[in-house]
């Protein structure tokens, strides 16, 4: 009995070693692991409006969430509008059942629960514009589009706002560096605020649309209640290949946009900079919130293994015949 | 009544449902690796400890194969086909690109970490939720679940339950058509046999059914208690309202322009209804059931173990805990209380009386046809 | 004999056509039920493709569960409804049987390119039996396999709605007789068995592609666009092979065994007399 005991005993210690080691090769991905593909480096990542003709400029508005206006240089190349945040050294979230969007940077809002997409009155906006030009809402998803060497992307947080005056970031798009003309911006990247063309709403079919199909508020939130094929923040994949041109009149079925997203965004006084760069210390871009530790999957994976042995135990029990059974 | 408890009796088995509905809520609610594969985990020791020796109980391996499968199948689209390339690249597949006919589909490409752990999660989850219903079809006998069906499914229970016991008897039948044969010394060509083997079964098994249609008539079978005419219309009432209620919110939950109230709230209000116009119905049937299984404390004890852990997950929200994050890379947590709860729902390998570890008594065969459908309609 | 079935189910039709039994009599009441129940399980399927999620929608992925826990509510009901004017003996009888039977034949195919034996005597019950008897058999049938099998899973209430489907079509094609019967019941057969794949495919679709690949349903997208990815999902994952392998099997079977079987299935309603009515007298002294 004893001896049976013992080997079952040996059995379970093995398995339960042999399951932690598999938990933590699998889980190993993590960026602390040395030899993953980290993504890329923070370090290069340099404050204020872009030096560099080529590299996009971030910036960030907290507005109402409270931390200020960020303004970063993305070095190039950048790939993406999410790219550009990465390499920006601003970090981000996006939704856990759709990819490409963003619901958090830099860990805020908090209460976003980020398994789907943000309700539409508390969800981060994407704005676009040329340095030196105005901002306008973009028509595609961060992930949707590769911004143009040398321009501005912004990020402004819409708390409560109706779908016509969604506030774009509260400073103005940088100027021009000195004797480099600005790069324009693709005329269907953007709702321009003089145009009354609505966007693009119900995407034709994209190959990609899976992973970076719905829109980082990147399409224009239609009206609660008034969305047809997937407006509003949600899924309303844009494709860079398409010519949905956001000049051309779309169909009278399609959701109503806004006609004024916002345009230029005023200049601040300077007593609101003053405040707004102590507003601005507080926040740390690079923060990224409660990354976890090894520890808590190497003690589920010791449970679940626990369990899996008691299993194995008991199904081998019952194989033996049961003492006192009859003949 | 510990004495009860002890000896060995096969447990309720709407409890032993109860409790594996619950877990199944509560792994659909997460998409924890940790906690879906303490799921699998609690539902495959009760089901070691507790599967009763019948030969429709040994079929829980396969479950947790197709678990297995499905995982699999989720995780390989992925890496072949992912969307997006945004991510901790692992490696990249060669590229194929399809024609435009298949929408410029990608084949292979780079391969993220995120895309491969999202898939993981998924798949677990839906294992998850696989296995539970196999850990409840390994421990509840499928004959005695018939029993219990709500009184206005009575006829059509006793349709399944005579269809359970004459399928193999159709087999039997088939193997004493082709024995006839050989001896008979009848050469078939090979054209007709299948005619020769499928006319006699069926004839044989439609014989079967009139005289089994004239035992059950014999005994008195589907008389129907007298109601008034009102409490009829009532019931048609309350179900055609509940029909209309579940299709009403069906198209309200997948509709946009739909107002929010015509979704799910009239969903869940026409389920309701639709259930009461059932158990209305269910009146007319005068049925009694022989030796009915006893509702004691330990099936009270399983139902509430897999209550509690639904509960708990489902009330716990949405929080990073329960789904962890991909996008920073996160390592997945153990929340407290989920995880206890999931614990106390492997309670039932233990509450539950042990299982019957000899062929009950009531298998031996009955000598003549007559008492053979008096046991099928007996156990109905 | 039972008072409650003493009307008879059966009807001989008219003179001349073969005569058609309706073991399962569908009223206007049933009649509205099913027809509810089939909008609502329509969309309970194909959700894929008419999901467009509203502000706010967080529950995504909570539709396919709710539908999935209402779904067996729904057949559950429709199934009560047609049962409640009482079925009598004999076709409780006769469905148990031509359950058993369809059940028995299941393991037969199972694993082999899609040969499913299930549908061809449900087609031909159907056509004998009425639409209600066909609708009621269908679910009975999957219903008795899987639980002969041990196959209940989350699947098991699609499955029998899919062929409860199947067996009332069945019971509605328009009479016909000999030869013309017999291809009518085998092009139904074939359509049948593909639009049964076909559906099931499209409820199963986002739990195998699950989200974020290229092949995955998008949720809030065109028709067309999920369309045209599930019909790619459908060519890759090869289930067209099984859905095809399925519609043979349903020709050949009808084909070969139809005429033998009809003929079997109405000679034994003959005999049950399904269509006898009851009449009491008093006793005369």
């Amino acid at each position: 009995m004893t001896r049976a005991r013992r080997r079952t005993a040996a059995a379970a210690a093995r398995a339960r070693a042999a399951l932690v080691a598999v938990a933590v090769a699998a889980l190993g991905v993590s960026p602390a692991v040395p030899g993953l593909p980290a993504p890329a480096p923070a370090a290069a990542a340099t404050d204020g409006p872009c030096t560099d003709p080529d590299g996009v400029t971030v910036v960030v508005d907290f507005q109402q969430l409270g931390g200020g206006v960020h303004v970063r240089c993305a070095p190039p190349p950048v790939t993406s509008g999410f790219d550009a945040l990465q390499r920006a050294g601003i970090s981000y979230r996006t939704a856990l059942t759709q990819p490409g969007f963003l619901c958090r940077i830099a860990d805020r809002p908090e209460d976003d629960p980020c398994v789907t997409t943000s309700p539409a009155d508390a969800y981060w906006s994407y704005w676009l514009a040329p340095r030196g030009g105005t901002w306008c809402y973009s028509n595609f998803g961060a992930g949707n589009r590769v911004p143009p060497p040398g321009t501005v992307e912004g990020w402004s947080f819409a708390l409560d706002a109706a779908a016509t005056s969604v506030p774009p970031p509260s400073v103005a798009p940088p100027p021009p560096l000195p004797g480099v003309p600005p790069t324009p911006l693709p005329a269907r990247d953007c709702t321009t605020p003089t145009s009354s063309a609505p966007p693009p709403t119900t995407g034709p079919a994209a190959p990609d649309a899976g992973g970076a199909g719905a829109a980082g508020g990147g399409a224009a939130p239609a009206a609660p209640g008034t969305a047809s094929g997937g407006g509003g923040p949600g899924p309303a994949p844009g494709t860079p290949g398409t010519t949905t041109a956001g000049a051309t009149p779309a169909p009278a079925t399609t959701t109503t946009a806004p006609t004024a997203p916002g345009g230029t965004g005023a200049p601040a006084a300077p007593g609101d900079s003053r405040a707004r760069d102590a507003a601005a210390a507080t926040v740390d871009l690079g923060e990224t919130g409660d990354t976890g530790s090894p520890v808590a999957v190497a003690a589920g994976a010791g449970l679940v293994a626990t369990l899996g042995a008691a299993a194995l135990v008991a199904a081998r029990a019952r194989r033996r015949p049961a003492p006192g059974a009859g003949p | 009544m510990s004495r009860a408890r002890r000896l060995p009796r096969p447990l309720h088995p709407v409890a032993w449902w109860v409790w594996a509905l619950g877990l199944a809520v509560a792994a659909s609610r997460t998409t924890n690796p940790l906690l879906t594969g303490l799921v699998i985990a609690v539902a495959a020791v009760v089901v070691a400890r507790r599967r009763p020796d019948a030969p429709w109980a040994a079929g829980f391996r396969m479950f947790l194969v197709l678990g297995l499968t499905v995982v699999a199948i989720r995780v390989v689209l992925r890496a072949l086909l992912d969307g997006s390339a945004d991510g901790h690249v692992l490696f990249t597949l060669p590229e194929v690109p399809l024609p435009e006919a298949a929408a410029g589909i990608r084949l292979g490409g780079p391969v993220t970490a995120e895309g491969l752990l999202a898939a993981l999660y998924d798949g677990l989850r839906l294992a998850a939720l696989i296995v539970c219903f196999g850990a409840a079809s390994s421990l509840a006998d499928p004959k005695r679940l018939l029993k219990h069906l709500p009184g206005a499914l009575h006829e059509l229970g006793v349709a399944a339950t005579v269809a359970v016991a004459v399928a193999p008897q159709v087999v039997v039948s088939a193997g004493r058509v082709r024995r006839a044969h050989r001896l008979r010394g009848a050469t078939v060509h090979r054209r007709h046999v299948l005619r020769a083997l499928a006319f006699p079964v069926l004839e044989d098994a439609l014989e079967r059914s009139v005289a089994l249609a004239a035992a059950m008539d014999a005994r008195g079978y589907g008389r129907r208690a007298a109601v008034p005419a009102s409490w009829r219309r009532a019931t048609a009432v309350c179900t055609l309202a509940g029909l209309a209620g579940i299709c009403v919110g069906t198209y309200g939950t997948l509709d946009a322009t739909a107002p929010r109230a015509l979704g799910l709230p009239v969903l869940a209000a026409g389920a309701a209804l639709a259930a009461a116009g059932l158990l209305l119905a269910g009146r007319r049937v005068r049925r009694s059931i022989y030796r009915p299984e006893p509702w004691l404390a330990p099936e009270w004890g399983v139902a509430a173990c897999g209550v509690l852990a639904a509960a708990v997950l489902v009330t716990s929200g949405a929080t990073d805990a329960l789904h962890p994050p991909l996008q920073p890379l996160t390592w997945p947590s153990l929340p407290p209380g989920p995880t206890v709860a999931l614990l106390v729902a492997a309670a039932p390998g233990w509450i539950a009386p042990p299982p019957e570890r000899t062929p009950a008594p009531a298998d031996t065969a009955p000598a003549t046809p007559a008492g053979r459908r008096a046991r099928e309609v007996a156990a109905a | 004999m039972s008072a409650g079935a003493g009307a008879g189910p059966g009807t001989p039709a008219r003179h001349g056509a073969a005569p058609r039994w309706r073991l399962v009599r569908l009223t206007p009441r049933r009649t509205a039920a099913l027809a509810l129940a089939s909008a609502a399980g329509v969309a309970m399927f194909a959700w894929p493709l008419l999901l467009t999620p509203p502000e706010g929608f967080a529950h995504v992925t909570d539709a396919p569960f709710a539908f999935a826990l209402i779904l067996p509510l729904l057949v559950v009901v429709v199934a009560a409804e047609l049962a409640e004017g009482g079925i009598d003996a004999k076709a409780v009888a006769m469905l148990g049987v031509c359950a058993a039977i369809g059940a028995a034949l299941r393991p037969l195919g199972a694993g082999a390119a899609g040969i499913e034996t299930v549908f061809f005597l449900l087609v031909l019950a159907g056509r004998v039996y009425g639409p209600g008897f066909g609708y009621v058999l269908g679910a009975t049938t999957l219903f008795a396999s899987a639980l002969l099998t041990a196959g209940v899973g989350p699947w098991l209430p699609f499955q029998m709605a899919a062929a409860a489907w199947v067996g009332l079509g069945a019971g509605l094609l328009p009479p016909a007789r000999g030869r013309a019967e017999v291809l009518l019941l085998a092009a139904y057969g074939a359509l049948s068995a593909l639009a049964y794949g076909f559906f099931m495919n499209l409820w199963f679709w986002p739990f195998t592609a699950g989200e974020g690949t290229q092949l995955s349903y998008v949720p809030g997208d065109a028709v067309l666009a999920n369309l045209h990815r599930f019909v790619m999902f459908t060519i890759a994952t090869s289930s067209l092979g099984w859905d095809l392998g399925r519609a043979i099997t349903n020709v050949v079977a009808i084909t070969v065994l139809g005429p033998g079987v009809l003929a079997a299935l109405r000679r034994a309603a003959r005999r049950a007399s399904f269509d006898a009515r009851t009449r009491f007298a008093p006793a005369d002294a």
